[in-house]
This record gives C-alpha cells, sequence and structure tokens, in this order.
C-alpha cells in the first residue's frame, strides 16, 4: 500500500508540477503582451500628437 | 463545413506536406478546449476505475497498480520521442519554425514522463524485486533515454545563440529516437528481470490481462493520450506567441529607434 500511494502522489505532484510552471509562465506571457499593447498605444498617441 | 474543408483541403502533395505544420497547430488549436476538458474527463474515469472498480491482483496486490499509471507514462514518453523524431526530420527537410517547436515541446512533456516512467518503474519494483535498481537491460536503456533528453533540454537552454540551436538539437533528437525501439525489445533480446509485455502482443492483442485489468489500462492510455496532445498543444502555442511578441518587440523597437 505505502510504494503504491508514493507512486500516485509522485506521479500527481510531477503532473501539477509541470501544470503550474506552465500556468506560471503563461501568466509571464499576458503580462508581457500587456507591456507590448502599452506600448503600442502610447507609441501611436505620440504618432497622433506629432 | 464543407467550403472550409475545400478551403483547408491541399490541393498537392506538395503543399500537403509544406502546410503540414501550419494545418497540424490549427487543428489542434481549435480542438484544445475540447481536448482538455475530455483530458480531466478521462483522467477522472480512469482513477475512479483504478482506485474502486479494478481488482486487486492476488500475488502482488497493491504494487500491482502502479500498473496503470507506469505504462501509460511509458507510452506517452514513446508517443513524445516519437514526435520529436517525426518534427526533427520535417524540420531538417522544411527548416520551418514550427517544426522546430513542436520537437522542443514534445521533447520536455517526454521527459517528463519519461522520469515518471522510472520513478513509478522504480516503486514498483521495490516490493516486488527487493530493490527500486537493477542495471536490468529495460531499465538502463531507458535511463538511457532519460540522459539523453535531458542533454537536448540543456542543450536548449544553454547553446549560444549564433550557433545552429534548431539543427543540431534535431540531430540529437533523431539519434534519441532510436532508443525507443531498443527499449521496447530489449526484453525480449536480454531476458533480465523486467516482465515481457502483457498487451499488444503478435496474435494476442489482449495479452493474458483479465478483462478488467484490460479495460481499466486501455481508459488509461487514452486519457494519457488525450493529455499529451492537450499539453503539447498548450506549449506550443505558448512557444509560438512567445516568438510572435518578440517579433512585434523588435518592430516596435526599430520604430522607435527611427523616431529619435
Amino acid at each position: 500500500m505505502r510504494y503504491y500511494l508514493t507512486a500516485y502522489i509522485i506521479f500527481w505532484s510531477g503532473l501539477f508540477l509541470y501544470l503550474a510552471w506552465l500556468t506560471g509562465r503563461q501568466a509571464w506571457l499576458n503580462r508581457r503582451a500587456a507591456g507590448l499593447v502599452e506600448r503600442l498605444v502610447a507609441q501611436s498617441e505620440g504618432e497622433n500628437r506629432s | 463545413m464543407i467550403s472550409s474543408i475545400k478551403k483547408w483541403w491541399p490541393r498537392s502533395w506538395r503543399q500537403f506536406w509544406t502546410t503540414l505544420d501550419g494545418r497540424t497547430y490549427h487543428v489542434l488549436l481549435h480542438m484544445r478546449p475540447w481536448i482538455g476538458w475530455l483530458a480531466v474527463g478521462m483522467m477522472v474515469v480512469t482513477f475512479a476505475l483504478v482506485f474502486w472498480w479494478v481488482p486487486l491482483e492476488s500475488i502482488q496486490g497493491y504494487p500491482q497498480k502502479i500498473f496503470y499509471i507506469h505504462v501509460p507514462s511509458a507510452w506517452l514518453m514513446y508517443s513524445a520521442v516519437g514526435v520529436v523524431f517525426v518534427a526533427s526530420v520535417m524540420y531538417l527537410w522544411q527548416r520551418t519554425q514550427l517544426w522546430d517547436i513542436f520537437a522542443r515541446c514534445a521533447a520536455e512533456i517526454g521527459f517528463l514522463f519519461c522520469s515518471l516512467t522510472l520513478v513509478t518503474g522504480m516503486l514498483w519494483g521495490s516490493p516486488i524485486w527487493g530493490k527500486p535498481w537493477v542495471w536490468d537491460a529495460r531499465l538502463t536503456s531507458t535511463f538511457v533515454l532519460w540522459l539523453i533528453y535531458m542533454g537536448y533540454l540543456l542543450f536548449r537552454v544553454l547553446a549560444r545563440r549564433d550557433i545552429e540551436v534548431g539543427r543540431i538539437a534535431a540531430v540529437i533528437g533523431i539519434v534519441g529516437a532510436i532508443d525507443v525501439p531498443i527499449i521496447h525489445l530489449s526484453v525480449q533480446w536480454w531476458r533480465t528481470l523486467h516482465p515481457l509485455p502483457v498487451v499488444m502482443i503478435a496474435n494476442d492483442p489482449g495479452g493474458g490481462l483479465p478483462a478488467s485489468m484490460l479495460v481499466t489500462l486501455l481508459v488509461a492510455l487514452t486519457s494519457f493520450s488525450l493529455v499529451f496532445v492537450y499539453l503539447l498543444t498548450q506549449r506550443v502555442w505558448q512557444e509560438r506567441t512567445i516568438e510572435n511578441l518578440g517579433l512585434l518587440e523588435a518592430i516596435l523597437d526599430r520604430k522607435a529607434e527611427h523616431a529619435t
């Protein structure tokens, strides 16, 4: 029973750690995209003023 | 529906091969939410079957239940290596970025499941063999694959940008894939501790498994395959988006330079 449970716990930990890393990367990607949108807006506003 | 199929249908073999990466990517991207939810549902069914339905094996008892994550993890590892192989060959042939991304992301998932195969195998071996590790042909060849993919991923991270990373990585990916048939046939070539395959045997696809164990295994294999397709699509989408954002940032930097 001990080995069986340990194997399943390790399996799920591995899968969830990978999913957590994937989610973290997604959050970083969203921030980067938002920064890019801000830059685009600022640039187009600057072009409109000039 | 028919018009969209007509639009997507390749007009020649040449067009089929040259646009295969983009077509595969877009089909997977459209199906991603469905695949994700299906994978979650199938995983729940798999673990419900393992914990509450499938009977305990009479000789090994509880440790035998590790079989339902060990074998599908190995299957997923084989599938990932297969994707790395195909994507690497296609990258060397066509030199399109998307094939390189497919290979890189599949290698990452393959490495994760190769590690899980090794660890779950060790936890199964401990009570049955009396020790977690033996330098058996199957275990050793799987460990070699783990080392190859660790090298592949480290090379991807640490290689200098000025060398052609994709081409060298593709060669490593192809060489690594040669290990898969060796792993699979090792139990027949060298008879040691690891048991022979119990399913997908010539003339007897079901092997000697009782129906309940075979059904649980097939459900587990299906759910793991769906998890693999979902993870691969998600990772490829992320990497593609990172490349596109980098391109946009470079254009904006260029524009800003011209403005000053």
